[in-house]
């Protein structure tokens, strides 16, 4: 009996603990839970920061690259620039946050993206634009991405992007091609050797004259073959399989343009930017190359323009570098520029009409500016994807040269393709986002 | 007779229990009180850091939209004359900016880097900072409209 009564004191006494106990346990629980939203709010608040100072270092890329390209233009369709500074590249440089001690770097990716619009903005469909007696063209607006990410914790990391339009020093005014492979101010002596020219159309002209277009006075077709051909495989090279029916020499292939004893007509003809603003632009970025300074092969950097400061003929000697190293098509150590990324050279007055001679390739215009020296000095043997320009009347081209007629676009296309140094960008407002 | 005493035995054991229990809830209480004062100074600490990084957000984005590029040229060190004192749910803010060219871009006038901060004092009378860091180009809205008409 008193056992049983001990039992059951015991029991209640215990049980005034438990119920305190579970009590004090409920009190915990209640309170860890309001400092784990709290410990959350604070997390949400560290993230928060952390979150925002990677979109701000995402944005400074963005504005880094923006300001970039407003004054360098951009090698390539895509370029990509990450902490390890690529060639063509802005400097790379880290945003440092203040608040977590975190240090961001970022890459940037610069697209070029080209969309067609009309002349007139009322038409936004072709049809539209061209029934309306407008021209329905292409611009060219670049792409620039930037990713932060953080340094010691990759994991932080923000996306920014927008659309600029460059703006560059126009060497071809808007709806300009490349001019055609032989512009003449004056009059040619009748060709000698094998000299061909390669036309992509028959109604192509292949050569034009400043002062007449009288096949026999003037344009005397001799020993040179015009030869039609298309580049089927897009390489920029004419391939052996490419070329096709012989054109009758000339025929539907001279135009016309009136020089009358105009300075500079031949570059007036072919170009938009002034020749003295052209010879500034090679002068400022250093290609300017004499009988010291040899012509690098390959691509050039913008701008695309050389000054060729050099009386002698130009041999394969006279061009450094080891371009065949690159394993390019049509392209060697006696290269002057590459498929589709063409060179202007300009021959100054001063330097007369030196040669290029055979066992040379060059991928763009060569002009010279000499009234008088080319006509006691015709071309050597060397091969030009582009054209040739002269200010006077031109000797007889002998050897085996071949002048080959190239498609690089019109207006700013083709000012894209000659690197032409740029001057401005805007941005396109509405295209940015961020992620 | 048993019977009679017993109950009383019980009551007396129920007072210690009781005062044990209040001891020990009392306690306990003490505990979530000190944690959840802890919990709400933090918190208010959040929301003030969160408070103060809109605030210098809002100050990057403000300097971001400029109007033309001699605004862009202008822009300087901040705030001119009065401090910029901005008041919040608890503490009062001080926001501050300073500007300076990005580094290693080789022509500087195109590319600004911006830092701004805000600092506030708070409970415990400690100074804290929020600081962002970006960059602005020299990008004219007056030429993206110039752009933009062009299509």
């Amino acid at each position: 009996m008193i056992q049983s009564h001990n039992v059951k004191t015991r029991q209640h006494g215990a049980a005034t603990l438990v119920v305190v106990l579970v009590l004090a346990m409920i009190m915990a629980l209640v309170s860890i839970t309001t400092a784990r939203t709290g410990i959350m709010e604070q997390k949400m608040t560290g993230n928060d920061l952390r979150a925002r100072e990677a979109q701000e270092a995402a944005e400074a890329g963005l504005e880094y690259g923006i300001a970039w390209a407003s004054k360098n233009y951009i090698m390539g369709d895509v370029l990509t620039c990450t902490t390890a500074n690529e060639q063509d590249c802005p400097v790379h440089s880290p945003v440092s946050g203040f608040s977590t001690s975190e240090t961001y770097s970022y890459t940037l990716i610069f697209t070029k993206v080209t969309v067609t619009i009309c002349s007139d903005p009322t038409y936004t469909t072709e049809p539209d634009c061209v029934s309306n007696g407008k021209t329905w063209e292409s611009t060219l607006l670049i792409r620039v991405q930037s990713t932060s990410q953080g340094v010691t914790d990759i994991n932080i990391s923000a996306k920014a992007e927008t659309f600029i339009k460059q703006d560059s020093f126009d060497l071809f005014g808007s709806g300009t091609t490349m001019p055609p492979p032989w512009v003449v101010a004056g009059c040619i002596q009748s060709p000698k050797g094998n000299p061909d020219i390669y036309v992509l159309g028959s109604s192509s002209v292949s050569i034009i004259s400043g002062s007449s277009n009288s096949l026999s006075s003037c344009l005397p077709a001799g020993n040179l073959t015009i030869t039609e051909w298309e580049d089927t495989n897009g390489n920029g090279i004419k391939d052996n399989s490419e070329s096709g029916a012989v054109v009758s020499p000339f025929a539907n292939s001279i135009g016309n343009f009136n020089c009358n004893g105009a300075t500079n007509c031949s570059w007036d003809y072919a170009f938009n930017l002034p020749l003295a603003e052209a010879k500034q632009l090679a002068t400022t970025a250093g290609h300017v190359y004499d009988d010291t300074t040899s012509i690098p092969c390959g691509a050039s950097s913008s701008p695309s323009i050389y000054l060729i400061n050099d009386v002698n003929p130009q041999n394969s000697g006279d061009i450094t570098g080891g371009c065949s190293a690159d394993n390019l098509d049509g392209v060697d150590d006696a290269t002057i520029g590459v498929p589709h990324e063409p060179i202007l050279l300009i021959v100054p007055a001063s330097a007369g009409c030196p040669k290029f001679n055979g066992g040379i390739t060059i991928y763009g215009i060569i002009y010279y500016e000499s009234t008088s020296a080319c006509a006691a000095n015709g071309w050597g043997g060397a091969t030009v994807y582009g054209s040739v320009i002269w200010e006077g009347d031109v000797d007889r081209p002998n050897s085996n040269p071949q002048f080959i007629e190239v498609n690089y676009g019109s207006g700013e296309t083709l000012n894209d393709s000659f690197h032409m140094t740029i001057s401005d960008a805007a941005r396109l407002p509405g295209t940015w986002k961020d992620f | 007779m048993m019977e009679k005493t017993l109950p009383n035995k019980v009551q007396g054991f129920s007072l210690i229990e009781a005062l044990i229990a209040a001891v020990i809830v009392a306690v306990a209480m003490l505990g979530v009180g000190k944690l959840q004062g802890i919990t709400l100074l933090n918190s208010a600490d959040s929301r003030m850091k969160t408070h103060a990084l809109n605030l210098v957000q809002e100050k990057i984005e403000a300097l971001r939209m400029f109007a033309n590029q001699s605004t862009y040229d202008d822009l300087k060190d901040g705030p001119v004359g009065s401090p910029d004192l901005l008041v919040g749910a608890n503490a009062s803010f001080t926001r501050t900016w300073d500007i300076s060219s990005c580094p290693s871009l080789v022509d500087t006038s195109t590319c600004k880097k911006v830092n701004v901060t805000v600092t506030w004092t708070d409970p415990k009378e400690d100074v804290q900072t929020v600081q962002l860091t970006s960059y602005i180009a020299e990008a004219d809205p007056v030429k993206s409209g110039v752009v933009l008409s062009n299509y």
